[in-house]
This record gives structure tokens, C-alpha cells and sequence, in this order.
């Protein structure tokens, strides 16, 4: 009677430790599978593309202001204000800039639309001549942008 | 032009001729600066002067003028530049905190001091938030062309000073509106 519940028992548990077994197994598998999951997201989003924004904007001079004085007002005040790496890495391109309406498109990289937006905000000068520069928008495409530089009102 | 950047509450130091024509659109009080370092001349000041209508901000030169004008209820506002940056410590803002009196920063010291006075802009302001003190971002100008748009504000205090927008935002609608227009009211 005891030899039978000596072997009962033993195979009880020698059960319940292959069941264990198969379950850390089970599982170790699934957290290899989930980490290789985040690998992958982590790598995508290293690797992602950088979109472009078009920043639509209008400036308030008191004389008038030429687009390649704007331009280069523009990059000084982003230099001064997040440094060079910063500014290669926003890369802002202006694209267009109306002399007569005083309107403008800048594109710059997605990631920076802050960065850029707050040093064309804080643009005073450009070649000693006092303006102030207003973002308007802010589109995702030119066609966009041209559209709303042409009907928005300020 | 004030109105077309977004600014319809004003609270200015001195008024001009050409204000007044845009009073019909905006809301314009009166501000006075009261600066001291004697807890005396502050409270025989305040006692001088009609506070009801106007914007009082206080800038405090020494701690015990700022404990004391963070409680005194005639004070709108508690001045910080960077002469005196350094009576705001941990004290003083939770007295501020208690008696929800708000902080008054000009933007133009947040961006063209030295890397110094940035920094200890930087831990400064982030401490007020961690607190959740109210403060105001105030645009001083003389002309149109010294003003800021409000948006271009919000993004500069974020990237520069990792303020979330959520704060910047209210420290440029909601707590300098609250204020003028309690005044409008007096």
C-alpha cells in the first residue's frame, strides 16, 4: 500500500515538472518572440523617414525685404539659437517668397518643425530693417501651402 | 496689429495716444512695476497707489520683500529678471503656491541673457512647474515690431527651456487673462 502511494505520488510529481518545464519553455519562447518584436520596431523607427513640412508665413517689414536677405536673417537667428548640427538636421529651404504680398513657404524636416517655427518667430532685423514674421501654417504639401500662402488673411 | 497677433488682453506701463483706438477690440489696464528691497517702502507704496484698477507687480530685490508680497493681496504678480533670479528658491514658491499669487517672466530675458542666467532660467521655471505655479510669460514692446506672436512664444519656451505646451500655453491665455480682467471689473 505504501510502495503504491510512494509510486502514485512520484509520478504526480514528476508530471507537474514536466508541465513546468513545457511552460518556462513555452514562455522563454514568447518573450525571445516579444523582444524580437521590439528589435524590429525600435530599428524601424531608427530608420525612418523624415517627412517634410511646409511652414507658411508672413512678414511685416518696414521697408521692403529681399528673399535671400529673409533667408539668410532666418538661418542666422536658427544658428544662434539651436546651433549649426541642429540647423543641418532641420535643413529649412525657402521656397518661395512674395515681395509684393510679403508672403512666404518655408519646408523643413518634421522633426524640427518646433525649432524652426520659434527662430522665424524671432526674427527682428533683416538687414537692418525692422520686421516681424508671423508662422501662419504649418501643411504636410506645397500644393497646400502655396494654396493657404495665396487665401489665409493676417 | 496687437489684435491680428492674437493679443486681446494688454496690460502696459504707460499709455499712448495710438492705444486708444484699439480699446474697442482689446482690453488695455494699466501696469505699475514696483521695485524695492524694503518691506517698508513696499507697504507704504501700496498704501499710495490706486491698485484696484491696475495691474501691481511687484520686483523684489531681497527674499523678505518677495515672502512678503507673495501674500499680500493688492499684489498681482511677483516680477522675476535677472537682477534678481535668485530670491526664488523652493520657499518662495511654495509661499506662491499657497497663496496662488503667479510668476512674471519676460521673454526677452528667456532669450537674450547670458548661458548663466539661462540655466538658471531653465531650473527655475522647470521647478515651477514641478510645484504647479502659475506664471505669466510676459512680451514687453515698445512698438509693433518688438512683439512676438504667441505661438512662436510656446515654441520657444518648449525647445528651449523643455517647458510642455500645456503650461506655456496657460501662462499666456488663461492666467495673465484671469488677472486683467479682474481688474476690468474693479
Amino acid at each position: 500500500m505504501l510502495y503504491e502511494l510512494l509510486i502514485a505520488t512520484l509520478i504526480l510529481v514528476s508530471t507537474c515538472s514536466i508541465l513546468l518545464l513545457v511552460t518556462l519553455i513555452k514562455l522563454r519562447r514568447l518573450v525571445r518572440a516579444y523582444s524580437a518584436l521590439l528589435k524590429v520596431r525600435e530599428e524601424s523607427s531608427i530608420a525612418r523617414r523624415i517627412r517634410k513640412r511646409y511652414v507658411v508665413f508672413a512678414a511685416v517689414c518696414e521697408e521692403r525685404v529681399r528673399s535671400s536677405e529673409l533667408k539668410d536673417a532666418v538661418s542666422a537667428k536658427f544658428k544662434e539659437l539651436f546651433s549649426e548640427s541642429t540647423y543641418y538636421k532641420a535643413s529649412p529651404q525657402l521656397l518661395f517668397f512674395d515681395e509684393n504680398t510679403e508672403r512666404g513657404v518655408y519646408r523643413v524636416a518634421h522633426l524640427y518643425v518646433d525649432y524652426f517655427i520659434a527662430a522665424l518667430g524671432l526674427v527682428k532685423t533683416v538687414e537692418n530693417k525692422r520686421c516681424v514674421i508671423v508662422p501662419l501654417r504649418t501643411t504636410g504639401t506645397l500644393r497646400k501651402a502655396r494654396e493657404l500662402a495665396r487665401k489665409l488673411k493676417f | 496689429m496687437h489684435y491680428k497677433m492674437g493679443y486681446t488682453h494688454v496690460a502696459c506701463l504707460e499709455k499712448h495716444l495710438d492705444t486708444s483706438p484699439l480699446s474697442a477690440k482689446m482690453a488695455v489696464v494699466d501696469k505699475i512695476v514696483v521695485s524695492t528691497s524694503s518691506v517698508d517702502e513696499l507697504r507704504e507704496i501700496l498704501g499710495r497707489i490706486e491698485y484696484r484698477g491696475k495691474i501691481i507687480s511687484v520686483h523684489p530685490t531681497s527674499t523678505k520683500v518677495a515672502r512678503w508680497s507673495a501674500h499680500d493681496s493688492r499684489v498681482d504678480t511677483i516680477l522675476v529678471t535677472p537682477s534678481n533670479l535668485k530670491i526664488l528658491d523652493k520657499g518662495q514658491v511654495s509661499v506662491m503656491k499657497y497663496y496662488d499669487k503667479p510668476l512674471e517672466i519676460h521673454i526677452t530675458h528667456l532669450l537674450h541673457s547670458s548661458s548663466e542666467v539661462k540655466s538658471y532660467f531653465y531650473r527655475r521655471l522647470n521647478m515651477l512647474i514641478k510645484f504647479k505655479v502659475g506664471f505669466v510669460l510676459g512680451v514687453p514692446a515698445s512698438s509693433v515690431y518688438e512683439l512676438v506672436h504667441p505661438v512662436v512664444v510656446i515654441k520657444a519656451v518648449k525647445t528651449l527651456y523643455d517647458i510642455p505646451e500645456k503650461f506655456a500655453l496657460l501662462a499666456l491665455t488663461n492666467i495673465p487673462r484671469q488677472l486683467i480682467s479682474r481688474k476690468l471689473v474693479a
